[in-house]
């Protein structure tokens, strides 16, 4: 009796087993869904649904775009942490969502509960004013209130608020954060000249590109394609930087060879010349990295992050 | 000039004709239906105008965001329903006209009152565009807190039955509307360590479950106290006609209202529920002897729908004049130029001139598809009226938890929505006002915002008032309105 139970249970275990690695070897057998953390319409919308068709011709199943939009993409990132890690459930956020997010607020997450799929993409962040000031970058902007003192900024998010903290102790002003809701408020306040300065991440280009916006400093570590002429931080000599990427997850424990595919995918849908122009017109950098360089990048930045908000205290 | 008319002839285009009226189809269906709202029928309609060309995606996009406005009234009318937030304001007077037989009256106004609206709105956008948007520019922080103190200040105009209760609902709603993150600091407060509470409490799960879905328990309990007597709510015949004289002697709210809305909807963080509140409130305390607001006066629904409706298109004017978006539709529908290549801004017009016209003949084209499909479908919803209170009740507390649901694809709205249609089932019963509620909620952190940005812009310095004239003419109105609107008990 007991022993017709140990052979029937070995066998069951063997089927399942085979079934298992039988539905790994069949992967994707079913659709794919891509959860956005934003709201359908905004820079990481549109550009995970262009992926998402690619991908979807790449690997011959479709791919389902859903949004699920609340707290920076934290809402998502959460509600992943609780998925299967089947290759079937992905979220496309930013990478501050991940590498800043949790250090600043407590989160029911942290860098180590994702598996790094690939990041298409890379916000141009800047600093804007108007060109009535006769600014050309942020340095003249910080000498031309060196006397006064104090510099107000339109504000979007923490990531702003902890980065001007440094670089007003690295010179010596008080750079004072004044908090909207979000990209388009930002830009209105400084065409309005309510505030002195702005912070925004992508929502100044048409007006930038009108030339009804002085853009002073990039924070990214290389220059946005679209404005060559402006500066970064670094370059003005400020030793801070701030990368924003689109960034594609899948729980931890995702199976390394459904990863691998997915990434493989993934770095072919960036390298597309449609995607290429999307990141253009949406004036991205187009920065594509999959894999385990990904996550040491993301570590990276949680690192660097994490120097910041020391230094901001 | 040529490149203009071109763009009035593709607005022309039977194709694009075709996806006005399939939009404004679906958004009057999503507007009658309470529990499914305007911003969850835009984010199902976005991802698929990504697939067609940019005008009719446009025109898609605008059908669905306008209708939606105007199909709102319906259900407020017929069963003292909003079918959107906006319509709040709509039960006050409209369902009161329903219940002296007056339905297809009330419809009607509404359906004008929305059109004319619109197409005041539409024609702001597109004739003094520029001006506008440069004006609305030099609304900084410190004139809209003043502007804030005036929406506050139309709590002690709606207050309803007791201007003490009305005033404790309004503070109320200002209270549970700070729970989220500190917008200075970033500390999560009152979130309990949930991260869905961290935006704040949901809009939709307050005004589907505090003014829907709580008033489908009123309802039940109404068929329940008659014990399963079936009687229809609302009388199938009366006095249905809207006369030419009536229509002229409801002109001057038709116009009014839509000075409102247009000018509300160019202010961003304002939005539709906004407008008709202050638009009634205007209607109200501007009513000539023998006008009983709240009791079935025709101006009353006249207001509400019409300001709600001009927001839509006025919210655009930012968006076509200085590429920023004023509203959420204007949002969406900014992505759905770029994902075309059409970057909005203030070069859109030089480069895009043939689309740019061609978007504003599609939205004159969809109010007058409006206005057809609206003409109809009230025949066919004016038999909302025949069905029994025991058909209406479970189908529309399935749609309020759908909707809740499909808004944020989570249970946690879909709780939240429950618990506040309990908590408005409680303040109906102790008398204490949903509207005053929901204006405290709606205006709450706008108000907090531009106050605390006012306050660190100026360094906490109030003498800078002196050096806007704007902000200080808003002040004295909102103190004048204040005073007058508490001085004046209620008719």
């Amino acid at each position: 009796m007991t022993r017709q139970l140990i052979y029937r249970t070995a066998a069951a275990f063997a089927a399942l087993a085979m079934a298992l690695s039988s539905a790994q070897a069949a992967w994707p057998e079913k659709p794919i869904t891509i959860t956005v953390g934003f709201g359908a319409g905004g820079t990481t919308d549109v550009a995970a649904r262009a992926v998402g068709e690619l991908i979807s011709k790449k690997l011959g199943q479709p791919v389902v775009v859903e949004n699920r939009p609340g707290a920076g993409g934290a809402v998502a990132a959460t509600a992943l942490t609780k998925a299967a890690p089947d290759g079937y459930n992905l979220v496309a956020i930013t990478s501050t969502t991940i590498a800043l997010d949790p250090q600043m607020t407590s989160l029911g997450y942290s860098i180590d509960d994702f598996t790094y799929i690939a990041a298409i993409g890379d916000f141009p962040e800047a600093f804007i004013a108007l060109p009535t000031h006769g600014w050309k970058t942020l340095a003249d902007a910080f000498a031309a209130n060196k006397a006064k003192g104090t510099v107000n900024y339109a504000s979007t998010t923490s990531l702003d608020r902890m980065m001007t903290k440094v670089l007003g102790k690295k010179v010596g002003l008080n750079l004072v954060p004044v908090p909207t809701k979000g990209g388009a408020e930002a830009v209105t306040q400084v065409l309005g000249g309510h505030v002195d300065l702005a912070y925004s991440s992508g929502a100044y280009y048409p007006q930038a590109k009108a030339g009804a916006l002085s853009v002073l400093a990039v924070l990214s570590d290389r220059r946005v394609a679209g404005l060559p002429e402006v500066p970064t931080l670094k370059e003005l000599g400020y030793d801070v930087s701030s990368v924003n990427l689109i960034l594609y997850v899948a729980p931890k424990g995702l199976p390394a060879d459904i990863a691998t595919k997915l990434s493989a995918a993934f770095a072919e849908a960036g390298a597309d010349p449609s995607t290429v122009a999307l990141m253009e017109k949406r004036s991205l950098n187009n920065i594509v990295e999959t894999g385990a360089t990904l996550e040491n990048t993301i570590r990276a930045h949680a690192a660097s992050y994490k120097q910041m908000i020391e230094a901001a205290k | 000039m040529s490149d203009a008319l071109l763009g009035f002839g593709d607005a022309l285009q039977p194709l694009n004709i075709a996806f006005i009226v399939l939009g404004v189809l679906m958004g009057y269906v999503i507007g009658v239906l309470p529990g499914l709202n305007r911003p969850a029928a835009l984010a199902i309609a976005v991802p698929l105008s990504y697939y067609m060309t940019p005008l009719s995606a446009v025109a898609f996009l605008i059908g669905i965001a306008k209708a939606s406005g105007a199909g709102g009234a319906t259900t407020a009318i017929l069963i003292n329903t909003p079918g959107e937030p906006n319509a709040t304001v709509t039960c006050l007077d409209g369902y009161p006209m329903a219940k002296a037989g007056k339905a297809v009256k009330a419809l009607k106004v509404a359906l004008y009152g929305s059109v004319i609206g619109d197409v005041v709105g539409t024609l702001a956008l597109i004739m003094i565009a520029k001006p506008l948007a440069v004006f609305s520019l030099r609304i900084g922080p410190i004139e809209m807190t003043t502007i804030m103190m005036i929406a506050l200040a139309l709590i002690a105009a709606l207050a309803g039955n007791s201007l003490l209760r009305g005033l404790a609902a309004g503070i109320f709603g200002i209270l549970l509307a700070t729970v989220g993150l500190d917008p200075e600091s970033g500390t999560p407060r009152l979130t309990f360590g949930q991260v869905e509470l961290l935006d704040g409490i949901p809009l939709l799960a307050v005004t589907v479950g505090m003014l829907a879905l709580s008033e489908m328990i009123i309802q039940a309990e109404d068929v329940l106290a008659r014990r399963g007597e079936v009687v229809a709510s609302v009388p199938t015949t009366g006095d249905h006609s809207f006369s030419w004289r009536e229509f002229l002697h409801v002109l001057p709210t038709f116009l009014r209202s839509s000075v409102i809305g247009t000018g509300i909807g160019i202010l961003p963080g304002l939005g539709p529920t906004v407008a008709s509140f202050a638009s009634y409130a205007a209607a109200k305390r501007l009513a000539r002897p023998g006008e009983e607001f709240g009791k079935g006066e025709i101006k009353g629904v006249a207001a509400a729908e019409t300001a709600d409706n001009a927001v839509v298109p006025a919210s655009f004017i930012p968006l076509f004049a200085l590429g920023l978006p004023g509203s959420v539709s204007a949002a969406i529908l900014i992505a759905a130029l770029m994902i075309h290549g059409v970057v909005p801004g203030p070069r859109m017009f030089a480069e895009h001139e043939r689309l740019v016209s061609g978007i504003y003949g599609t939205m004159l084209v969809t109010a007058a598809v409006m206005l057809i499909v609206g003409r109809i479908g009230l025949v066919a919803f004016a038999q909302l009226t025949r069905v029994p209170a025991t058909v209406i009740i479970p189908v529309v507390t399935v749609l309020c938890l759908v909707g809740a649901y499909l808004e944020s694809r989570s249970f946690f709205a879909v709780q939240m929505t429950i618990g506040f249609a309990i908590l408005g089932y409680l303040m109906h019963r102790f008398d204490y006002s949903r509207v005053t509620f929901l204006i405290g909620f709606v205006i709450g952190p706008q108000f907090e915002l531009s106050l605390r940005q006012s306050i660190i812009i100026s360094n906490g310095d109030i003498t800078v008032l002196a050096r806007h004239p704007i902000a200080l003419a808003i002040i004295v109105i909102a103190i004048v309105a204040g005073l007058y609107f508490l001085r004046r008990p209620r008719a």
